[in-house]
């Protein structure tokens, strides 16, 4: 598997340097505001890898070395959650350097509110990752990355609505607040549901 | 041991079927599958490498069964597929790693020598080699974790003739050990023909034969007469025949004809190209 995942590091080498470029001056210009962007972009990572490998048929290639349907499957998850993980250290990183600029006074209570915020974003985009993968596991990359486009539109549509109310930021943070661990179990629940899901759909494809 | 077993393998499409093949590779040969495009022969090989579902039929892959404990005799196997590649940003160099990481047996001096062999450049992009640049880098990565096996699909279609003779060579190479077999498959008979212990032919899904390319040559024959002289020669010994304004020629089993008689060798070929004119009555 390690080889696999190699690999989709040197497809996606290119576009990784350009986003830690971007990731590292923007936290630390305005904290951790586009980092959630960074996020979504890495829970989108094995899909384009996935465009990648299909454009070069070396899906078919893949399966014809030796792994198994559950090697490539796992290995996009794997390579989802390292980027993502990556970027969620920077993030936290970054925004603590970026309060010493901005003599932001940090309490230990400001610290976890932080961690949270960020821990929760980074917990919607895994939900995300974890219901698309397996529909592009079953359908390839065309119709993923519709679903993919269509959930990212109803999430935004909720914030939305949400924020006629409130001032949108009150609202996530509000919203954060109260759920924190809701949202950590179900984006649990949701991942552990979707390799499974996903290996099995892949296992059935005809390459 | 066999170093490929088929029996009774059906795959159904829409619009295609690839019916109850059956054939043998014995390890130590080389084994040509002919067929021309859209005839089964990728289907076939994605078969063997079980990556499509079959209908029935059974896959033993040097002596295993290809649905089970596959991962590793993948391991002895060489793959190349037929338009089927590394991903475009990839350099040969980077190949070397991901590989190395994939074959347990990966032997890295071995690959860097056939890149060398075949004057392909470490850190050139994919997308701007050539197509037969491609084939043979993914040549050179079959042949560098001492498979015992190599499954080649239309692996010296597209090339011109002198890279083909050149690849041909490293086949033939490969396959002086005696623990060494290929599967290839392609619609250029002649490529066939140079390398190959037997010949499998497969004609709109269906197997027309799977015989010793030797055997092939000593059954067949070419026979030119004239009309009056075609009528007296046992029709059922005629395999496909082709009649024109000043005589036949026809494709017939040496051994069914008259003695006397002239016979002209027929090639692998002919064979294909008659028996497929005979279906086609």
């Amino acid at each position: 598997m390690k080889g696999l995942i190699l690999k989709d590091f040197y497809v996606i080498s290119k576009q990784m340097k350009f986003l830690l470029l971007l990731l590292v001056i923007f936290t630390l210009l305005m904290g951790y505001t586009f980092g959630v962007f960074a996020l979504l972009y890495c829970a989108l990572l094995p899909i384009s890898t996935i465009a990648y490998d299909e454009r070069a048929k070396w899906d078919k290639y893949a399966a014809a070395m030796p792994y198994s349907r559950k090697d490539i499957v796992l290995s996009k998850y794997l390579l989802g959650l390292m980027c993502m993980i990556g970027a969620l250290v920077i993030i936290f990183i970054g925004t603590l350097v970026y309060g010493l600029f901005t003599d932001t006074v940090f309490t230990g209570e400001s610290i976890t509110q932080l961690l949270y915020m960020i821990i929760s974003f980074f917990c919607i985009t895994l939900i995300f990752m974890a219901i698309n993968l397996p529909v592009i596991f079953k359908w390839g990359v065309e119709k993923g990355r519709l679903i993919f486009i269509m959930g990212i539109a109803a999430f935004a549509g909720i914030i939305g609505a949400t924020s006629v109310i409130e001032n949108t930021s009150t609202a996530i943070e509000i919203f954060l607040n109260n759920y924190f661990y809701i949202v950590v179990l179900v984006a649990v629940a949701f991942l552990g549901a979707s390799i499974p899901l996903s290996i099995s759909f892949y296992k059935k494809r005809d390459l | 041991m066999n170093a490929i077993e088929i029996r009774g393998l059906t795959k159904k499409y829409s619009d295609f079927t690839l019916d109850d093949i059956n054939l043998t590779l014995p390890q130590g040969c080389i084994m040509g599958l002919i067929g021309e495009n859209g005839a089964g022969k990728s289907t076939t090989i994605k078969l063997i490498m079980n990556m499509i579902h079959r209908d029935a039929g059974e896959i033993k892959v040097l002596g295993q069964d290809n649905r089970q404990n596959f991962e590793e005799v993948k391991e002895d196997i060489g793959v190349v597929l037929d338009e089927s590649y590394f991903p475009e940003v990839i350099t040969a160099k980077q190949v070397n790693k991901i590989m190395s990481y994939t074959f347990k047996n990966w032997d890295e001096q071995v690959y860097f020598s056939y890149l060398d062999k075949f004057s392909l450049p470490h850190n050139k992009l994919f997308k701007d080699y050539s197509r037969g640049m491609k084939m043979k880098l993914a040549i050179a990565v079959a042949l560098s974790h001492h498979a015992r096996l190599l499954i080649l699909d239309e692996a010296t279609s597209g090339l011109d003739p002198i890279i083909r003779d050149e690849i041909l060579d490293v086949f033939y190479d490969f396959n002086k050990d005696d623990n060494h077999s290929i599967f290839i498959s392609s619609h250029i008979v002649s490529d066939l023909e140079k390398v190959c212990d037997y010949i499998a032919f497969i004609h709109k899904g269906k197997l027309v034969f799977c015989e010793e390319k030797d055997r092939l040559l000593e059954e067949y024959a070419i026979l030119k007469c004239s009309k009056e002289d075609f009528n007296s020669i046992d029709p059922d010994a005629v395999k496909g025949k082709r009649i024109g304004d000043y005589g036949v020629e026809a494709l017939v089993l040496r051994d069914r004809m008259p003695a006397g008689i002239t016979l002209n060798k027929a090639s692998i070929e002919d064979i294909i190209i008659y028996l497929v004119r005979e279906d086609r009555k």
